[in-house]
């Protein structure tokens, strides 16, 4: 059983994690923020001791996307649907960008990706955002909750 | 009908009646036919009408008229006697006589024995050459009516026509002197005795009483007959008749034409008129007899026997005739009398010739009559039926009776023979004048009571078979026909295989019925190949034949059917095999068609992200709980609706299978037809999983009350699941998302660009300089791009940057490709970027990228590299060069890939 006085932040677009979190994993408090934005809100309100954010949000509205959309129009020709399809499928990257601009690059972090096949680019990442972790899609209840231990222990 | 128009016609009927009466036949015609238009439903007027076209030749009309009368009236005599008067007077067929024949027969049912009908009666049976009926039918008349001159001249031509000269004459000589028919009678008294006296001295029928021109016609149609052109011989000797219908030879010759050529009733008439002509011709007694013989005008092996044996007493030297005689006289079950003709054959007959056949026949009607006298000499005594010529004669007498249908007289006269004399013979003959007349039954008795005096009548067995089959009973016809089989009855086989392959009930839909019976029409088939190969007589092989070809027709459509049915089956079997084990994987699809892993990417990451992402955290959840024992419902509830949908909507299941239509829809696009649930590793193993599940859906609503061991296994099935889904399916979409291929961009590559576009009919005459080629970025460069849409978009970058330079007027193209790493900060994805750079002052913007401006020749290049998650955009250039367009791409996984380079 984890701890449970610590608070996890579930940052999502749906409500997926939540219900299997608070139902499988339980112990933490779990906080909800279905947009980066959201999430910055949570953050600067409340003690949070680890992100558990989701890699891709196509359920929220556009305009509550974090990234620079004019710019990856620009990178795709002008294409304005394929630059919001970029930031839709890496908004969990742009929330982490934010988070360490906003200065939450302290907080542990495990994003639901697989990154298994891509170690350089977590490397890339984890340059930026040391306490990164991450969780594949087919993850066990028993894999998150160790996951969060080790998270706990290593703040 | 108006009344008025009926009474109309009536009163024209008699004016023309009366016309008719003043012999103004055309004018009576003309008033007929007016009647007729006023009432066509008259019977009277219409056989009037068609009486007139009669009288003035018009025989169609007439005909024509006659019928619809019958039609309108069948019991009107006077129509019947009209048109059986035109049928004779046109009697061009035998057909024509048969149906005249049946009329008369009818009208005598209407009118009783009317003299005229009588008379009728026997001026056909004289057309149609049967002798017998004919003065039956003239004796009957003259029982009861005054015998003019005129029809005792007719009697004494028909004598005289059947060589019965004798009754001609005293016929002739009845006639009176002095009277009207008196010198025509006197005529023909004189030829007679001409004739006859010729006859009596041997000589031969005055050569002078044929013309000389018909003599030649049946020379010349002989030689036609030699060289089989039967129809140009029937034509002279048509001829010949028509100038000498005498010409006993030429009726000869035609009956042999018309036999050869399947007309045996025609041919029968012709033989028939050439007795008339000369009785005492053995030739023609013969030809009448191998017609008889042969069997195609039915058993008349009776007949055969009679013209055999009349031809062997004009001629008794005749050794061949023996052995035909012996022949007829087995087939009517007259076993002495044929053992006693082969024995003369062979006596006579030299070493060769059929001798072989002779022997053969002996043999055979040995083993057929194991009671005959083994102490064999040629004396027809020690047969001793054979020896009674009383019976003999009688037997044969009634044979032709009942060959001519003239079964009352012949059952007579087989009544009047002494009991001592009812021995199987006459037991036999009677059954098949009962079977004639339709009287099976009785026939059946007779065959039975005959089997009981002898046992082994092979024949008789056979007949008996027959006639039960006749009946219906095919059960008994059958055992009949086997055990005749087994006697050595080759006739049985043909009735076997007749019975075999018999169809019941309606001919619908036979070929239907011949799929079960296939057995049966197999066995028919070899019954009738036994009979042809065994069977050294004439009768029945040409129906053996026929049924035969009927046998293989039906057993080609049985074939046929088969195959096709077989072809359907094989072509439903490969369809249905191809459906659910053809198909190929998405591995196969990426590799056959690597444009198409762009779109499968995006699909198995959607599954990855929507269908598995959260399945395998709450399975195993669950697991856990159950296993620990603790409360698990709310969880296994949450789970169910996850999977299978609150009220039916939003079903992960629903997502898989939506995915995996999206997929199929990708490989339909590329010409492939995926099979994802039977070929796909990965997605396989998720729809196996997801199948396990829903079988235990119920039971995620009452996890806490299910029973232990109900549970256990309901565990055991979910861990089976989550495996497949999350182990085998997962890792099988993960390492298929790894395998989209990879090409390494190297200086090889760019060249071969460079020169291609050179080359281009655009660049003809253009002076391009070596490429500068720069390459930083390091090894290894593989990026997730078939090589064929790499080289399209660096193909179109590189055409831009000539085209650009010659439109400026640059007398040299420079161009540089440059490749370098690249770094999205914010997502860690590593890039590696093309540049292709020039010396044209084009301004390009990312708008004119976008807007595929096809001047600038970057069309599609910026859709494709966005398609494969790519960058394209403008970069300042440096000196020496103006401007670049960079492409970025991104790296491959270091992993297991796939180079396209080897």
């Amino acid at each position: 059983m984890i701890s449970s006085d610590k608070t996890i932040l579930i940052i999502e677009d749906g409500d997926e994690y939540l219900d299997n979190l608070s139902r499988f994993v339980e112990g933490p408090r779990y906080l909800q923020a279905k947009s980066g934005k959201q999430a910055l809100e949570i953050l600067r309100e409340r003690e949070v001791d680890l992100i558990y954010l989701d890699m891709r949000f196509d359920r929220i509205p556009l305009s509550d996307l974090l990234g620079d959309h004019d710019k990856a129009a620009r990178e795709r020709g002008g294409d304005e649907q394929a630059a919001w399809k970029h930031l839709q499928i890496n908004q969990g990257l742009f929330i982490l960008h934010e988070l360490k601009k906003s200065g939450f690059e302290k907080i542990p972090v495990i994003l639901a990706y697989d990154f298994s096949r891509e170690e350089r680019r977590l490397a890339n990442l984890q340059k930026q955002y040391p306490r990164l972790r991450w969780a594949p899609d087919a993850v066990t209840a028993e894999a998150i909750r160790a996951m969060i231990e080790d998270a706990d222990s290593a703040q | 009908m108006d009344d008025a128009l009926e009474r109309l016609a009536v009163r024209r009927n008699k004016e023309a009646l009366k016309l008719y009466r003043e012999k103004d036949y055309p004018g009576a015609l003309a008033v007929f036919q007016q009647a007729y238009k006023l009432d066509p439903d008259n019977p009277e007027i219409c056989n009037n009408l068609a009486f007139l076209y009669q009288l003035l030749g018009n025989y169609d009309a007439a005909e024509r008229y006659y019928r619809r009368t019958l039609k309108l009236d069948p019991d009107r005599f006077v129509a019947y006697l009209n048109l059986v008067d035109l049928l004779a007077m046109q009697a061009d067929t035998p057909q024509r006589l048969a149906e005249a024949s049946g009329l008369l027969t009818k009208a005598r049912e209407l009118k009783g024995n009317a003299p005229d009908l009588i008379l009728r009666q026997a001026r056909i049976a004289v057309r149609s050459g049967r002798f017998e009926k004919a003065e039956r039918f003239y004796n009957e008349y003259f029982e009861t009516e005054v015998v003019s001159d005129e029809l005792r001249v007719e009697v004494g031509d028909f004598y005289r026509d059947f060589a019965k000269y004798n009754e001609a004459l005293s016929w002739y000589r009845q006639v009176d002197e002095n009277g009207d028919y008196g010198s025509e009678a006197a005529r023909r008294i004189w030829e007679i005795d001409v004739e006859m006296q010729a006859r009596r001295f041997g000589w031969i029928k005055a050569s002078s009483e044929i013309p000389a021109k018909a003599q030649k016609l049946v020379a010349h149609g002989r030689t036609l007959i030699n060289r089989n052109q039967y129809v140009e011989a029937e034509k002279l000797l048509r001829e010949a008749i028509g100038m000498a219908p005498q010409f006993a030879e030429a009726h000869a010759d035609l009956g042999d034409i018309l036999h050869k050529t399947g007309r045996a009733k025609e041919a029968e008439l012709s033989y028939l008129r050439a007795l008339a002509h000369d009785n005492g011709n053995a030739e023609f007694q013969a030809r009448l007899g191998d017609l008889y013989e042969e069997g195609s005008l039915g058993d008349h092996s009776a007949e055969a026997v009679l013209f055999y044996e009349k031809a062997l007493q004009l001629k008794p030297d005749w050794a061949s005739l023996h052995i035909k005689l012996a022949a007829a006289q087995k087939a009517i079950g007259n076993f002495r009398q044929a053992l006693w003709h082969i024995e003369k054959y062979l006596a006579q007959a030299p070493e060769d010739g059929d001798r072989p056949r002779a022997l053969a026949m002996k043999e055979n009607i040995e083993a057929l009559w194991p009671e005959k006298d083994s102490d064999a000499s040629d004396d027809p005594a020690r047969y001793p039926v054979a020896t009674d010529h009383a019976l003999l004669d009688t037997l044969g007498r009634v044979r032709a009776l009942l060959t001519r249908g003239e079964l009352d007289e012949a059952m007579a006269r087989l009544a009047r023979l002494p009991d001592g004399d009812q021995n199987t013979e006459v037991l036999n003959l009677k059954a098949r004048i009962l079977q004639s007349a339709g009287r099976l039954d009785e026939a059946a008795a007779a065959l039975e009571n005959s089997l009981q005096i002898d046992s082994a009548q092979g024949d008789v067995y056979t007949q008996l078979g027959r006639i039960l089959m006749d009946s219906g009973d095919y059960e008994n016809a059958r055992r009949r026909l086997i055990f005749a089989e087994s006697l050595g009855d080759e006739n049985a086989l043909y009735h076997l295989a007749r019975l075999d392959c018999l169809i019941l009930g309606s001919q619908k839909l036979t070929w239907l019925k011949d799929w079960g019976r296939l057995g049966d029409l197999l066995r028919a088939r070899r019954r009738l190949d036994s009979y042809l190969s065994q069977s050294r007589e004439t009768r029945l092989i040409q129906a053996s034949h026929h049924l035969k070809n009927q046998i293989n027709g039906r057993l080609r459509a049985v074939y046929s059917q088969i195959v096709a049915l077989g072809a359907v089956a094989a072509l439903a079997a490969l369809i249905w095999y191809r459906r659910r084990y053809g198909g190929i994987d998405l591995k196969t699809l990426i590799t056959r068609r690597p444009e198409s892993g762009p779109d499968v990417q995006r699909i198995l990451s959607a599954i990855r992200h929507e269908v598995l992402k959260h399945n395998t955290m709450a399975l195993t959840g669950l697991i856990e709980t159950i296993r620990a024992g603790n409360p698990a419902q709310d969880k296994a509830t949450h789970i169910a609706a996850s999977l299978f949908g609150r009220d039916g909507k939003d079903a992960i299941v629903d997502k898989l299978r939506d995915y995996a239509d999206r997929l199929e829809r990708v490989g339909n696009a590329y010409s492939q037809r995926l099979n994802l649930a039977r070929r796909d590793e990965g997605l396989a193993a998720i729809f196996k999983g997801f199948g396990i599940l829903e079988k235990w859906a119920g039971d995620f609503n009452r996890i806490d009350t299910l029973k232990p061991a109900r549970r256990e296994k309901f565990l055991y099935a979910v861990e089976e699941a989550t495996s497949l889904m999350n182990t085998h399916g997962y890792e099988a979409v993960r390492a298929l998302l790894d395998q989209l291929r990879v090409l390494d961009v190297d200086e090889d590559i760019l060249r071969g660009i460079h020169r291609k576009t050179m080359r281009e009919p655009a660049f003809k005459g253009a002076d391009f300089s070596d490429p500068v080629i720069d390459i930083s970025a390091r090894e290894p460069r593989g990026i997730l791009m078939p090589r064929q849409v790499f080289e399209d978009v660096a193909s179109n970058l590189t055409r831009n940057a000539a085209a650009a330079s010659l439109k400026d007027g640059l007398k040299t193209v420079h161009i540089a490709f440059e490749v370098k790493d690249d770094l999205d900060d914010i997502t860690g994805v590593e890039r590696i970027a093309l540049i292709v750079k020039d010396r044209s002052e084009q301004v390009l913007d990312p708008a004119m990228l976008r807007d595929r401006s096809v001047e600038e020749g970057l069309g599609l290049t910026a859709a494709l590299v966005a398609r494969y998650d790519g960058i394209i955009e403008v970069v300042p250039g440096e000196e020496p060069w103006t401007k670049g367009i960079a492409v970025k791409l991104p790296r491959a996984p270091m992993a297991e890939t796939v180079s396209e380079n080897a």
